[in-house]
């Protein structure tokens, strides 16, 4: 490294590597909250703290709730209506906004469209993107050509989506996304977030420098990590240094985040917000969230340990992933008896295989605790407790010896950054002055 | 005398696959306001503007040579294109094979260019022998014409003769050749083969003088047989660039059409998710570069490690 560091050096100047990324979009995030305004949370009706799933599972029956967040988010409403006022994106142009939406299919997907159209009123072009509407070849041309009548005729554009567009679709004048969604993975999110740092030329013909992306919890008493939460983790998690903690900083760092915690949309406090995310709950519940199940099934004899039984071997085939391109299969054709009973098997598998994951973050502290927190290191921790002759007692509490664990981690099954910080986090928290 | 070409059309025409292109002296927005609502009953979309010595009659005719047909007798629309991009295309190839060649050179930002020493740096410590890089370049990086630029490098450092391009969804490749050509340095001294079934007459021509890019689809059929030829290429002067690399690549399919190719190197890009690209890989190592939105902001307020020590 210190090599390319000194062919840096020749090369450029501080100035010069500031200027070549001068127009990089400047991501502002909007981590909002129906329990934003604390005082209020207990007169939230049942009806609103669910999550978007079941909102978005039949739109018909959730109209209500659905127009009054759609009017929230986008201001459109005259007069007070209940409990949106606090969602305040007002400082998010949304002239060309990019819906995210977790509709369950292409049916609640249209009448989500069609709910849109008729909250948003004429002056909003709301477009549908999916595959019964373009495909992914056009998408982006189409998309510009709704923009452009748009211009010409003082109108403001939604595109609504649900996965379409989210990758290989750049356009500059995308202002605004909203996801709205519950968690995805961090690929997903990271694709979608992304629709709005596309640099250029604005709706309003000025040189962009930010992209809002604004999420919306719906459950003001769920922990659960945001998407937001999840996309800065794993940004930090790709920062190159050590600790995730200096990663989590260095991203926060980089980039603003508002929140409407106390009311009205304010700056995170990054210490706090910081701390948030490290703090261990958080981090275990995004470790069990992104154990990763398809690292450990390449190998069919950790398979056969972990679940304490021989996996057959057609059923192990499977399970390693027989390429579903190969099988010949058309709309219509029912799957088998016996397809059915293999794929039931299979998933069967996996989520036991998930939850020894789950198990291992889950008892990551405890981990520590056998080790007398001696170290921050989850592998040098194990080690130190398989030396010490304590190994049972890490069999004891996740199922799985010391070695097993540390295959698990090595073969990215467990994020090794992430389990080396909830330790950390642990043992600072452990220490006691007196 | 330079000027301003362009090309544009309208919804209808587009359908038809038909462009028009023209010069100006001005800017070429405002020559289309004024053609619009003229002659047109629908509205003129602006798709190119590029400026250089040809004029609008020496494209005509190049065009007309790499046979395109005028539209209507007299007028300056054009027809067969496919899109937009390949309108663009056209316009880009006949301007490069000009002996003035003015579309713009492609200066590096400096995180693409860190990026690229670190792949260099690894590349050039191996002997002989299969070699996997897995890239995980965050979107915006600006990968396609950085893949490019690496290809070049690839054959003029590194001996690397012909470069397969293997997409699970053609989309991955839908910038490629658009930038291909828009930028000056590239088309002239690289080949690019969008039909493998031109490739065999490519490799005869052009073989060890120009390096060959060729696009390939990862579901061809029959492509044992349709890339014979690939197989009598020494393993050591090929290599392959799979973009959206965690879309599909990781499938058995994918990864047995990949090895056919038999590339020594073989180079994994993706935006996102770089763990699922890298667990099917065997040759990999720490072959792995990454470089995250982040890296990018902390570039842009000058506090990225890399730019320690910068005066």
């Amino acid at each position: 490294m210190e090599h390319i560091k000194q062919l840096i050096r020749q090369k450029y100047t501080l100035s010069q590597t500031k200027e070549s990324v001068k127009d990089i979009v400047r991501p502002r995030f909007m981590r909002l909250s129906l329990g934003g305004v604390v005082d209020t949370f207990n007169s939230i009706p049942e009806e609103y703290r669910t999550d978007w799933s079941k909102l978005l599972k039949d739109v018909k029956t959730s109209k209500n709730v659905l127009s009054n967040l759609i009017k929230g988010l986008f201001g459109v409403h005259g007069v007070r209506l209940t409990y949106i006022m606090e969602l305040m994106t007002k400082d998010a142009e949304k002239d060309v906004t990019m819906v995210f939406a977790s509709t369950p299919d292409k049916k609640q997907q249209s009448l989500l469209v069609d709910l849109f159209r008729e909250v948003l009123g004429p002056q909003y072009i709301v477009e549908l993107i999916n595959s019964d509407e373009t495909s992914n070849r056009k998408v982006e041309e189409q998309a510009e050509k709704t923009i452009a009548y748009a211009k010409e005729t003082g109108k403001k554009v939604v595109f609504v989506s649900k996965d379409m567009a989210s990758r290989s679709f750049s356009i500059s004048e995308i202002d605004t996304v909203i996801l709205m969604f519950d968690r995805g993975s961090y690929s997903t999110i990271t694709q979608k977030v992304s629709r709005v740092l596309t640099p250029g030329m604005t709706y309003k013909g000025l040189p962009k420098t930010h992209g809002n992306i604004i999420s919306l919890s719906l459950d003001p008493n769920r922990e659960d990590v945001s998407p937001i939460d999840e996309y800065i983790i794993y940004e930090s998690e790709k920062v190159q240094v050590n600790d995730l903690n200096d990663g989590i900083q260095r991203v926060l760092k980089s980039m603003d985040i508002f929140t409407n915690d106390n009311g009205d949309i304010e700056h995170i406090e990054v210490d706090v917000y910081a701390d948030r995310l490290i703090n261990s709950s958080t981090l275990i519940k995004l470790g069990c969230e992104t154990s990763k199940v398809d690292k450990i099934i390449v190998d069919s004899n950790l398979v056969d340990i972990l679940l304490g039984i021989e996996v057959p071997d057609d059923v192990k085939e499977r399970l390693m992933g027989v390429d579903s391109s190969k099988v010949k299969r058309t709309k219509d054709e029912p799957q088998t008896k016996e397809e059915k009973e293999m794929g039931k098997k299979v998933e069967d598998i996996r989520m036991k295989i998930k939850k020894v994951l789950n198990n291992i973050v889950e008892n990551a502290v405890e981990i520590s605790e056998i080790n007398n927190c001696e170290s921050d290191d989850i592998i040098e921790t194990l080690t130190m407790i398989n030396n010490k002759g304590f190994c049972n007692e890490v069999i004891h509490e996740v199922g799985v010896n010391c070695e097993m664990v540390k295959q698990i981690i090595m073969m990215g099954g467990l994020s090794y950054k992430l389990l080396n910080t909830i330790i950390s986090s642990y043992n600072k928290e452990k220490v006691v002055l007196f | 005398m330079k000027q301003t070409l362009y090309i544009y059309t309208t919804e209808s025409n587009r359908r038809l696959g038909r462009y028009k292109f023209g010069q100006t002296k001005r800017d070429a927005k405002q020559r289309m306001k004024e053609q619009d609502g003229t002659s047109n009953s629908e509205a003129l979309e602006l798709v190119f503007s590029i400026e250089s010595d040809l004029s609008d009659h020496q494209v005509h005719n190049l065009l007309e040579h790499k046979g395109k047909k005028k539209s209507r007798s007299g007028r300056e629309w054009y027809e067969t294109f496919r899109d937009d991009e390949d309108a663009i295309f056209y316009l880009n190839l006949i301007i490069s094979e000009d002996n003035n060649d003015t579309r713009p050179t492609y200066v590096p930002r400096f995180y693409q260019d860190v990026v690229k020493m670190m792949f260099e740096d690894k590349l050039s410590k191996f002997e002989l022998g299969k070699k996997e890089f897995a890239l995980e370049l965050a979107p915006r990086f600006g990968k396609t014409i950085f893949t490019i630029d690496l290809i070049d490098t690839l054959f003029n450092k590194y001996g690397y003769k012909i470069c397969f391009l293997p997409a699970y969804v053609l989309t991955a490749l839908s910038s490629f050749k658009k930038e291909f050509y828009r930028f000056n340095g590239y088309s002239d001294k690289m080949v690019y083969v969008d039909d493998i079934n031109n490739l065999e007459g490519v490799i005869q021509e052009h073989y060890g003088k120009k390096m060959i890019i060729v696009e390939v689809s990862l579901h061809t059929p029959d492509y044992q047989e349709r890339l014979s030829i690939v197989k009598t290429i020494p393993q050591v002067e090929k290599c392959s660039f799979i973009d959206e690399s965690d879309f599909g690549t990781h499938r058995t399919n994918s990864q047995e059409f990949i090895k056919y190719l038999n590339c020594e190197l073989d180079v994994y890009m993706t935006g996102t998710a770089i763990e699922k690209v890298v667990s099917v890989l065997d040759y990999v190592g720490d072959n792995i570069i990454r470089w995250s939105y982040t890296d990018m902001l902390m570039v842009q307020q000058g506090v990225h490690p890399f730019q320690q020590e910068l005066v």
